[in-house]
Order: structure tokens, then sequence, then C-alpha cells
């Protein structure tokens, strides 16, 4: 008999994603701040993108006068003014 | 805020693998900015040590753009003992007189004094450096009315460092006039001038001459029921004659006070005396004057004290006949001043004789003055 996975498990037992499997939360305020918990690293970061590496991919603001206002092991901050989030 | 932070600046190399070894490293970089070709971030100065191998290994060259927090203001003190030693002293000092009691004031006294008000509270805890929260109020406000039974009301405020003793006094009560029967009888010999019988019987009337101990008002009355006794009550005035005689000599051994009186300060803190002077003690019976620092009105509990000893010496004074004569007249006048207003110096006549060894002069004055002076009346049952 096959093993159900831990996401099979969350949805089975109706629990919160992310109870069980590892994924990212992502908290946004507006169109200027957004919090980032379970960052795993910075794989792009200029003026107008900040890419970071999540536990599901990478994820990539796009804006202008980006700024990461909190840096570390297990959170991220970035504000500024966001134009869009994308999933890579 | 931290103690102290730095703001760096990366330039070249890889900004993005120098901020994920950061990361890897525990180590709490924010504001992170991009601009062009740098990257400015901060991070806290004792971390700054931590960050150069990683800009090492990411190729990046780092530098230190800004320094803030409280560190570097006061590095530049570090050597400065004396400074650091007086912030110090500052703020211990301002820990330790903040909750004590710099000044006491003492308000809505007339007829008792401050200095009899302080002394009954300085044992029970109010005094210049005391500790107020010590106080035990409503103990305090009974102790000190019953030791000073001219108060119906005592209280002390706390307003700041400054204790506001506000107290109210005992409304005396009408003198009650005694109902003790008794007679007005002359006090010197006169001729009455005038006579204003109040209560009682009067028994001379104006332009009479009186002697000594003369009935001038009597307390027994005669009415249709018998004699009644009362409290004789009146002013009589009578026309006196007074004389005064002063002799001054021409040398004359007196007492004087030495022109430079003994002087010992004292610093005063907080009701803490700290001499001055290198020998002796304190004395006892000297005038002491207080001078304390003010500021902005409110008087500080820092000053000098000064105690003053005024110490006699005898000198023997020589004066010409002038001299002499000048001073007899001049005692002469503190003589009669001392009489007081009731009596009013009609005439006077002044003659002065020079005797062998100095002046004599005899002052006979003409007044006017009230004589009457209460006699009881002596009751003795007639025995049978």
């Amino acid at each position: 008999m096959k093993k159900p996975t831990r996401r099979q498990a969350e949805v089975a037992l109706s629990l919160p994603t992310g109870v069980l499997t590892e994924a990212s939360h992502m908290e946004l305020c507006g169109n200027r701040r957004a919090m980032i918990e379970g960052c795993r690293g910075i794989v792009k970061y200029d003026e107008d993108v900040i890419e970071l590496r999540v536990d599901n991919g990478t994820v990539r603001f796009t804006g202008r006068e980006l700024c990461m206002t909190n840096l570390n092991p297990t959170c991220a901050v970035v504000t500024g003014r966001l134009l869009s989030l994308e999933f890579l | 805020m931290y103690w102290a932070t730095v703001q760096i600046e990366c330039e070249g190399g890889f900004p993005e693998r120098f901020l994920n070894e950061a990361r890897k490293r525990e180590i709490a970089l924010w504001d992170i900015t991009r601009r062009d070709i740098s990257l400015f971030c901060r991070c806290r100065a004792d971390d700054y040590r931590f960050l150069r191998p990683v800009a090492k290994a990411a190729s990046v060259r780092m530098r230190v753009r800004k320094r803030q927090g409280m560190w570097f203001h006061i590095r530049p003190f570090r050597y400065r003992f004396g400074w650091v030693c007086g912030m110090v002293l500052f703020a211990v000092v301002l820990q330790l007189l903040s909750a004590r009691i710099w000044t006491v004031r003492v308000n809505g006294n007339e007829q008792v004094p401050e200095s009899a008000i302080r002394e009954v509270l300085r044992p029970l805890g109010v005094y210049e450096g005391a500790v107020f929260d010590k106080v035990d109020l409503p103990q305090l406000q009974l102790t000190a009315l019953e030791q000073l039974p001219q108060l119906v009301w005592l209280t002390v405020n706390q307003t700041g460092s400054v204790a506001y003793v506000e107290v109210r006094e005992r409304t005396p009560s009408e003198p009650i006039t005694s109902n003790e029967p008794a007679n007005i009888v002359a006090s010197r010999d006169g001729v009455i001038v005038s006579i204003d019988c109040e209560n009682g019987q009067a028994a001379v009337k104006v332009g009479d001459a009186v002697t000594e101990g003369s009935l001038l008002i009597g307390g027994v009355v005669d009415s249709k029921v018998g004699p009644l006794l009362k409290h004789a009550q009146g002013t009589v005035l009578a026309r006196t004659e007074r004389e005064l005689a002063i002799s001054v000599p021409f040398e004359e051994t007196v007492t004087a006070e030495k022109p430079f009186p003994k002087v010992r300060p004292s610093l005063y803190v907080l009701g803490v005396r700290f001499p001055l002077y290198t020998s002796g003690e304190p004395w006892r019976n000297a005038t002491t004057t207080m001078h304390l620092l003010r500021a902005y009105g409110k008087t500080l509990p820092i000053g000098i004290e000064v105690q003053k000893r005024e110490e006699q010496e005898t000198v023997t004074v020589v004066r010409n006949e002038q001299e002499t004569y000048e001073e007899a007249v001049a005692r002469l006048a503190l003589a009669r001043s001392e009489w007081g207003d009731t009596i009013q110096v009609q005439e006077e006549r002044i003659t002065a004789t020079q005797t062998a060894d100095g002046w004599t002069v005899c002052g006979q004055y003409t007044c006017v003055e009230p004589i009457g002076l209460w006699q009881s009346l002596q009751m003795h049952e007639k025995k049978e």
C-alpha cells in the first residue's frame, strides 16, 4: 500500500497548509510591505527586482525603491512600492 | 535601538552571495538597499568584524559609511575619567536627592514662630535631607498639634523636593473682664485733669489733687437696696510731675562690643554641616545666619551657615566738657523715651550742673498721664 504523503494527510485531517509540509509563509501589507517567513536565500537583489528562494521554489518581487528592511535566518521583510509578485 | 550600529557599503563582487552568507552565519542585516553597483546595509558594530570573511568570500569591497549609536558618542570620552566620574556622580546624586526633602516651608503662622514649628517637626521626620516617604502623616499631625497647642490644624504636603507645612493658628478669644469687686486708686501724686467713669462711683472730680493710693473710682455703689460691689472701670488722667537726673563723668569705663566679631562658616548640605574652620567646637550661644543658594525662585538645601559671636571688651572713655554734656543730654532723652506714648509731656525744664567729675543733667517734666490702678476690695465679715 502506498504511503500517504504529508500533503494528503493535511487535506485528510483538514489542517492548515504548512502544518505538516514545509511551506513558506508570506504576509502582504498592501503593496508596500511583504514579510516572508521561511526564506532560504537571495537569488537576485536589485533596485527593482528581488528574488528570494523559498521552500517551493523562487518568489520574485518587482517594484520600485525596493529595500530589504530585515534579513535574518528565518525571516525577510521587503518594503517599497511593490508592483508584482511571481512564483517561479 | 542598538548600542552601536554601522552602515556599510558593499561594492563589486556578488552582493547576493554576501547576503546569503551573512544570513547563514546568523549576522543580522537590515535596511538593505541597492544603488547602482553598490549595496548598502546596516549591522551591529560588533558584527562588522564577522562580515569581513563574508565579504571576502563574496568578492565584495566593504566600507563603513556611517556610525550610529550611543557608543560612538561616548567613545571620545573614554580616557576622560573626570568627565565620566562627573556623570556617574551626577546620576548618583540625582537618584539620592530626588526622594529627599530639600526645603521646608511653613505657611499660615503669625503668632507661632517658624523655628518652633520646625523644632517640633524635626524629630517627626520633616527636615532638610529627610526621606519624605518615611513620614507617618497622621501620627505627625497628632504629635505636632499636641506639642503646639496654639495650632488647631497642621499638615505637610510634598511638591517635588519641597515640603510645605500648612498650619492654622488658634484664634485667641476675647479677654474676659474680671468681675471681682475692685477700686481704682491713684498710682502717683497729681491733679485730676479728666475722669471717665464706666463702672463704679467716681470719688474725685476734675481739679482735685490726689496722692498716691487715693481712691479715684470706688467699687462700692450706694443703692436703695444697700451697697453694691462692682468692678470699677474708667480712665482717670492727671497732671503729674516727673523728674529725671543723669550724671555722666568725664572718664568712664564702659563695656563695648569688639569691632570685628568672630565668625565661623560651615558648609550646609541637606541639614548636614561641614565646618570650614580648623579648630574648636561649634559655638552654642552665637548668632547663626544661613545663606542658601537659590535657583529659579526655589531655595536649595546648599549654602553657607555663618556663626557670629560678638565679644565684649572693657574700654575707658575719656570725654571733654562738651562731649560729656552732649552725652548726658542724649542719655536723658533716651530715659525720657522709655516712658512710652501714654505719658504726654506738657512742659519740660532742663538744668545742667557741672561738677568736678562730670556733668549732671536734670529734667523736670509736667505730664498728663493715666494714673488709675486697680486695687481689690478687701472683704471682712463682721463677727458678732
